[in-house]
């Protein structure tokens, strides 16, 4: 299962308290403190979900989560 | 009719101040800072029950003297309402009105000291939004009103005990202008922060006062110290942008647990039901290693302070 960039930013909108006018796909979400660690674990387990992939120990990082194109670029890899 | 006073009443950061500042400018009626009176009236008529319906307290300690009830509340209010009525004297104003936060807790008591002599205002806000606010202020002050003591005993977490505070308030609020409607209005901050003009049309109506631009353009420059909000003070403009801050500062997770008991409320006083956002059901472990893995990521900074 894919994930697209539409779907991760509805989640954010509807779950993180992000606004519609703070997030595009290459906004930068954690290291800007945008999306907090709390928001940040439900947004894994909601990848985990609905994207059919685990992130392991070593996949939480920056460059796989701190943003939506980031996020999509990462299942992409797992679902090939 | 129109010489009543005016009380106004609402939850704490309910936008009450900014409200005392439009009617304070008004040239007809004179609302002095908080003056606290109508709460220390309510506690001077505290009562405790003692068997058999009796009702241990200042009103019945002066019946056994010889006084009844109504003129133990005659003095009271006379007291009260005289401080007022020389202090919209010295303005020159015919009328008084009266803001004090914490009043909102003392509805029964102020209820019985002014009954229909007064004309209530209330006022409400989002209570999330509410709760956010008071928060903000309780750090910046260092403490709270005593009155939210009792909800900080009963509820560790600060936004849960102050929304359990604005929860008790405004039903309180909600009930009055029920059972009052020829007394009491209802005003919500959000509608006076989106159009002052048409949200305070009928509130002066209810006054029968005349309400115009003018009178609030009067408002917004006019100003007097005492207690209140701080904020209102640093502001000669009304906008909203304090409207919905809870979205950012109330995690899904405190929204989810305050939603059941806040919605009912929220709904009865015109507003949307906050959305109870799904949690994801993560195995607590997990929760915590993934929690821990994400702060790591910020791990960079310096340790301590």
């Amino acid at each position: 299962m894919g994930l697209n960039a539409g779907a991760v930013i509805a989640w954010l909108l509807e779950n993180a308290g992000v606004d519609e006018d703070e997030v595009t796909a290459d906004t930068l979400l954690f290291s800007t403190s945008l999306v907090d660690s709390f928001d940040m674990v439900d947004l894994v387990a909601w990848i985990e979900a609905e994207a059919g992939v685990q992130f392991g120990p070593l996949d939480i990082n920056l460059d796989n989560l701190d943003s939506v194109e980031r996020i999509v670029a990462f299942v992409a890899s797992r679902s090939s | 009719m129109s010489a009543k006073g005016i009380i106004v009443l609402g939850a704490p950061r309910s936008g009450t101040t900014l409200l005392r500042r439009i009617l304070d400018a008004h040239p007809s009626i004179a609302c002095p800072p908080e003056t606290t009176l109508f709460g220390a009236c309510a506690r001077f008529l505290h009562e405790q029950p003692l068997d058999h319906g009796v009702q241990f307290g200042v009103v019945e300690g002066l019946c056994q003297a010889g006084f009844d009830e109504d003129e133990v509340l005659g003095r009271l209010r006379g007291l009260a309402f005289g401080f007022l009525e020389d202090h919209a004297a010295a303005a020159d104003k015919p009328r008084w009105a009266e803001k004090t936060a914490a009043d909102v807790f003392h509805l029964a008591g102020i209820e019985r000291l002014c009954g229909s002599g007064v004309q209530y205002i209330c006022m409400v806000r989002h209570g999330l939004d509410a709760a956010v606010s008071l928060a903000e202020l309780t750090e910046k002050s260092g403490g709270y009103l005593a009155e939210i003591h009792r909800y900080i005993q009963q509820e560790h977490r600060p936004l849960v005990a102050y929304t359990n505070a604005w929860i008790d308030a405004t039903r309180g609020l909600l009930d009055l202008v029920e059972r009052r409607p020829d007394d009491a209005v209802l005003l919500r901050y959000e509608d006076l922060v989106a159009d002052p003009l048409a949200a305070l049309e009928p509130v002066f109506a209810h006054l029968g006062e005349p309400f115009g631009p003018e009178q609030l353009a009067t408002a917004l420059g006019h100003s007097s110290a005492g207690f209140g909000d701080w904020k209102t003070w640093s502001r000669n403009a009304i906008d909203a942008s304090s409207v919905g801050r809870y979205r950012k500062a109330v995690s899904k997770h405190l929204r989810a647990e305050l939603a059941p008991r806040i919605n009912p409320v929220l709904e009865r006083a015109g507003y949307a039901p906050i959305k109870a956002p799904k949690i994801a059901k993560i195995d607590a472990k997990k929760r915590m290693n993934l929690a821990m893995r994400m702060n790591a990521l910020k791990g960079s900074g310096p340790v301590g302070g």
